[in-house]
């Protein structure tokens, strides 16, 4: 346990799905050099799979003695997906691809050939996003919600635990978890040990690596580029201890933040506000006050307490609408994107 | 080219001393020049451990690189036996199984040669994937006993010539469990060749004028059964020896072995040790070390020290030491009780091998 442990929250209810956090951490981290398949940020559907393919079938974490789990590896082709690689060549440099193919203009002779169009080299047959927006139920009551997961730089981390060379360390200032890339040999007990399968082995590199929480922004003061890019305000990132900061509120004082997957016994700090839905539809069409997203569900993901938070989120949002004050829903909103980060405190400078 | 000081290896054992410690190779040059030192000690091991002698053939010129050449075939080679890796977690699940081995000394190289059975050449490290590869281990420091078999043991390093199916080759060193550190890409040349389903691989290092006798241990990996790191089997220390077998043979191991493992229940070895048809078993929450291969992998006299004195070397097991002003002092409380008790003791976990 390190003596801080900055942490984030997402709010389920906000997040749109939109990738963006996906696409500033590949842009920033992930996406060369042997990264390419890797996604240290993900958003993913649930129900689903999600990735890597039914990750949480994949084992890790400690059993109930407190001794970690091996897990699994997954398999790049099956369960990561291989990075696409589009026939840029055929497709756009091929005889007739010059200029917008147009029936009028130029009409079909035995010579035209219309180019092929630009599309995987290898049929792909998985990759993050597989079955995005599937989700379950039957018509009128299908349901989804995007889940956006990073690596959960756990106060007890299984990747840590199971790296018989200490390579794998947590900062004291911080919590944050990192691998130490000259001590990695790449022997991957950490990837299989991690129960949410967010350590990547290097194929190029042949080392262990993951979401460093952004470590060279936070040290400038900066929230990570997932949490600062994020288009729909959900992520919050502060110090657990930090009693003015997002995070704390959100988790310790009105407790409607919950980890994923507790069970797996590494203590994760990232949190997520369960998310509400509308109601079901009976067969006229009519709402029947039960939720659309089975709260069955939810608690597998995110535990026993979901049913209270889910109350007090809509007892809170009810407050709201009736136009009075409410803190959770004022800091859930988020008015102002730069409040949802505190990344230093007086407890930190003392 | 003798070096005038042995240099310390560099060996970092935490994530962040090893960001401090510059580059320093030619390390065995300097080491093996001590080991003559460590003769005595070595061949009063083997005597004891009944480890095999290698022999070590000096020729002229240098040994072929080419494990496939005659000049090696043509060697009878030795039989190693080798264990799986069960002392810590994570342990390799495989069986017994063995190693030839064979030896020469030319002008300026020391060459290993080892030979083994695979169905399978696994060549590449990918997501999932581990290549085969094969070490040879030596003793760093002249002094009065043996680094551990297990890499070594603080104040007592071990240099490693590593190879890997990949194509491959390092010298490392090593202080214990999870200190192996890269001393250099150079100086280790290593070619092995897959062929009909044996692995030939050639290691050598360009080393001192060599003592009489110094000893070896030997480690092999099969990367596709998932072994690396300390999922790997290994052999007891043995001793590499200039004109042929001194010792073979097992030598009379005094005392009495069934008696012995009945006091493994008696004095409580039981509660935190398995072994074979230990009643008690503790697989769910095993404290110690597993003793399976213990005769096997051991020298006797690391099993007399282990009862005597606990405490000198603690493998980083789960809950089996305390730490005191950074020492390990192990759980284990010292042996106590008649000689020939300790005699059965000791005769009963030489017999696991």
């Amino acid at each position: 346990m390190s003596k801080r442990q900055l942490a984030m929250v997402m709010d389920l209810n906000k997040c749109i799905g939109c990738q963006t956090c996906t696409s500033a951490c590949k842009t920033q981290w992930t996406n060369r050099n042997g990264r390419d398949y890797m996604y240290w940020n993900n958003v993913e559907t649930h129900p689903g799979s999600g990735y890597p393919r039914k990750w949480r079938e994949f084992g890790g974490g400690f059993d109930a003695t407190g001794k970690v789990r091996q897990g699994r590896i997954p398999d790049l082709a099956r369960d990561y997906g291989l990075p696409f690689d589009l026939n840029y060549a055929e497709a756009l440099n091929a005889k007739g691809a010059q200029g917008a193919p147009n029936d009028a203009e130029h009409p079909k002779s035995a010579s035209f050939r219309a180019p092929p169009h630009l599309q995987p080299l290898t049929p792909p047959t998985f990759g993050p996003g597989w079955d995005e927006d599937a989700g379950a139920g039957e018509y009128p009551n299908t349901h989804f919600f995007y889940l956006p997961r990073i690596c959960n730089h756990c106060s007890n981390p299984a990747c840590l635990a199971a790296c018989p060379r200490g390579a794998i360390y947590k900062r004291e200032e911080d919590g944050i978890v990192l691998v130490d890339q000259e001590r990695c040999r790449g022997y991957q007990h950490c990837v299989g040990a991690c129960p949410y399968k967010k350590v990547y082995f290097n194929p190029l590199f042949r080392r262990a690596e993951k979401c460093i929480f952004c470590y060279p922004r936070i040290e400038q003061g900066l929230a990570p580029a997932c949490a600062r890019q994020c288009a729909g305000r959900i992520r919050f990132v502060s110090f657990l201890d930090d009693h003015a900061g997002p995070v704390h509120k959100l988790v310790t004082k009105w407790q409607v933040a919950l980890p994923l997957f507790a069970e797996f016994g590494t203590q994760p700090n990232v949190y997520y506000v369960p998310p509400l839905s509308p109601s079901k539809l009976d067969t006229q069409g009519r709402p029947t006050g039960e939720r659309r997203i089975p709260e069955a569900f939810l608690v597998e993901l995110f535990g026993p307490r979901v049913p209270e938070v889910l109350k007090v989120l809509e007892t809170e949002r009810e407050k709201k609408r009736r136009g009075e004050t409410s803190e959770l829903m004022d800091l859930l909103i988020a008015y102002k994107h730069e409040e949802m980060f505190k990344l230093d405190s007086p407890k930190g400078k003392a | 080219m003798s070096l005038p000081e042995n240099p310390p290896p560099q060996i970092s054992q935490s994530s962040t001393d090893s960001k401090n410690i510059p580059m320093r190779s030619l390390l065995i040059c300097a080491n093996l020049r001590h080991l003559r030192f460590a003769l005595f000690f070595s061949l009063f091991y083997s005597l004891l451990a009944a480890a095999a002698d290698i022999p070590l053939l000096r020729i002229e010129g240098e040994p072929a690189a080419d494990p496939f050449s005659p000049a090696w075939l043509k060697q009878a080679p030795v039989a190693v036996a080798l264990y799986p890796q069960v002392s810590v977690p994570p342990a390799a699940k495989t069986g017994k199984s063995s190693v030839k081995v064979r030896a020469q000394r030319g002008a300026t190289t020391l060459a290993l040669h080892l030979e083994w059975a695979d169905r399978k050449p696994a060549k590449q490290r990918r997501i999932g994937a581990f290549a085969d590869a094969a070490a040879v281990q030596w003793p760093q420091r002249p002094q009065a006993e043996l680094p551990f078999i297990g890499m070594g043991h603080r104040g007592a390093p071990v240099t490693l010539w590593f190879w890997r199916a990949d194509g491959t080759a390092e010298l490392l060193a090593a202080e214990g469990f999870g200190t192996l550190t890269k001393q250099s890409d150079a100086g280790v040349l290593a070619r092995g060749k897959w062929k009909n389903g044996l692995w030939r691989v050639v290691l050598s290092r360009a080393v001192e004028p060599s003592p009489e006798s110094w000893p070896v241990a030997f480690a092999l990996w099969n990367g596709e059964g998932g072994e690396r790191g300390g999922v790997k089997r290994l052999s007891a220390w043995q001793t590499l020896r200039f004109g042929g077998p001194g010792t073979t043979g097992k030598a009379m191991l005094p005392g009495n072995a069934a008696r012995g493992k009945r006091l493994m229940s008696e004095r409580g070895c039981a509660a935190c040790h398995s072994y074979p048809g230990n009643p008690t078993q503790p697989t769910q929450l095993t404290i110690g070390p597993d003793l399976t291969y213990a005769g096997g992998l051991h020298a006797p006299a690391y099993l007399e020290e282990s009862l005597r004195e606990p405490s000198k070397i603690v493998l980083p097991c789960r809950s089996c030491f305390v730490e005191q002003n950074g020492q390990r002092i192990s759980i284990m409380p010292p042996f106590e009780g008649s000689e020939k008790d300790r005699t059965d003791l000791l005769s009963y976990l030489r017999s696991l091998r």
